[in-house]
């Protein structure tokens, strides 16, 4: 098991410039919550400080809105209706995992606005007014509670799991899309995703995350050339066990040229490669 | 590749309801603990589920869910619902009356 750390979370820019303002990727398996015997407590206290660090940085962004992209494990979104994207539009936001329920504010009004902009751009998302959102979203919004986030938040469903997915490109231009939105409409917003690293939960790789393919795909993100992730396959994704890295795209999308990664932690697991990226 | 390559692949038509048994499961807690102390009893109510489907769940075998190709997702959901007693429960929770029940 490796750890590769770089110094903290950039300072926030405080000004109010309409656009996506930040973008974060974080990792959100449930075992950063239930922290089993198994795992090295010193590194999941590291990862929980990445979370720590970028909820604060968050709150301190001074942002009209948090858009937060995740994913369904097939709780709310089961087999008889299966959207690619859903924007959740009501209030409250609330998400829940095991004994743990957390209520954040959410805004109709902007997202709303948000879901009229991305019509306008070529995209169909689904909304919906009342779900509870599950670990995908609870494990990093767990923190922005903490440390007492007022801005609303905008949650963003992307189907990860239930092939035929959408392609990891129609996510990256779904993020440019928020950005476009983000810009003509004057608000500020930052963007938190949430999935990966390579992990293969519920199959008979689950104690093989293909730890190489993490490594490659920060190199590339590291360097800016986005170009070699987005450009995957529904295919190349699965083999490597990246299907959420989707939500991901989503970020780089929006953040456009500046989506060049700060590597705040990664940490190979054993059964997943937990990370905390910034771009 | 074809989806039967796929770690995680296309869910198949005809496995839905026993798809929608584990996903009632996973979503009802009532549901699960009835079914911990009485699986036949909520196996019974589920008629489209076949009998091969029923054994490999009332047996909590795993790894036979997985070779029947039902979705790794709602596999691994229903082994930590039984194995580590984790709720991963969402959908079926209001979103009122809200309560932090960690305390």
């Amino acid at each position: 098991m490796t750890t590769v750390t770089t110094d903290g979370i950039r300072s926030a820019d405080t000004s109010h410039d309409a656009g996506v303002a930040f973008g974060y990727c974080v990792s959100h398996a449930p075992q950063i919550f239930t922290q089993p015997k198994e795992e090295d407590p010193a590194e999941i206290a590291r990862m929980h400080d990445g979370y720590r660090a970028v909820a604060r940085s968050v709150k301190e962004h001074n942002v009209d809105a948090l858009i937060i992209v995740a994913l369904d494990h097939l709780h709310n979104h089961f087999l008889n209706l299966v959207p690619q994207f859903t924007l959740f539009t009501g209030n409250p936001v609330v998400a829940q995992f095991n004994q743990r329920r957390i209520e954040l504010n959410g805004s109709p009004e902007l997202a709303n606005s948000l879901m009229d902009g991305l019509l306008e751009r070529g995209f169909d998302p689904a909304f919906s007014q009342n779900e509870v959102l599950d670990h995908s979203f609870l494990v990093p919004l767990n923190y922005m509670v903490e440390e007492g986030l007022e801005a609303p938040v905008i949650p963003l469903i992307i189907n990860a799991y239930v092939p035929p997915q959408p392609s990891i490109r129609r996510c990256h231009d779904l993020g440019k899309a928020v950005a476009s939105w983000a810009e003509a409409s004057g608000k500020r917003v930052g963007i938190v995703s949430t999935g990966g690293m390579s992990h293969f939960p519920g199959t008979d790789r689950f104690g093989a995350p293909d730890v190489e393919a993490d490594h490659r795909v920060l190199g590339w993100l590291e360097t800016g050339d986005t170009e070699k992730l987005v450009s995957m396959s529904a295919a190349d994704l699965d083999a490597i066990g990246m299907v959420e890295l989707r939500t991901w795209a989503v970020s780089l999308g929006a953040r456009g040229d500046r989506a060049q990664a700060e590597r705040h932690s990664y940490w190979d697991s054993g059964h997943c490669g937990y990370a905390v990226i910034e771009f | 590749m074809p989806d039967e390559h796929l770690m995680y692949p296309r869910p198949q038509a005809g496995d839905f309801y026993v798809h929608r048994l584990l996903h009632d499961m996973q979503e009802d807690e009532d549901l699960f603990v009835e079914f911990l102390g009485d699986s036949d009893r909520v196996l019974s109510r589920y008629p489209e589920v076949d009998e091969e489907a029923k054994k490999l769940i009332a047996s909590h075998d795993y790894a036979g869910l997985q070779r029947r190709g039902l979705h790794p997702i709602m596999i691994v959901q229903f082994q930590r619902h039984i194995e580590w007693g984790m709720r991963m429960t969402a959908s079926r929770e209001a979103a009122t009356s809200v309560t932090d029940a960690t305390g």
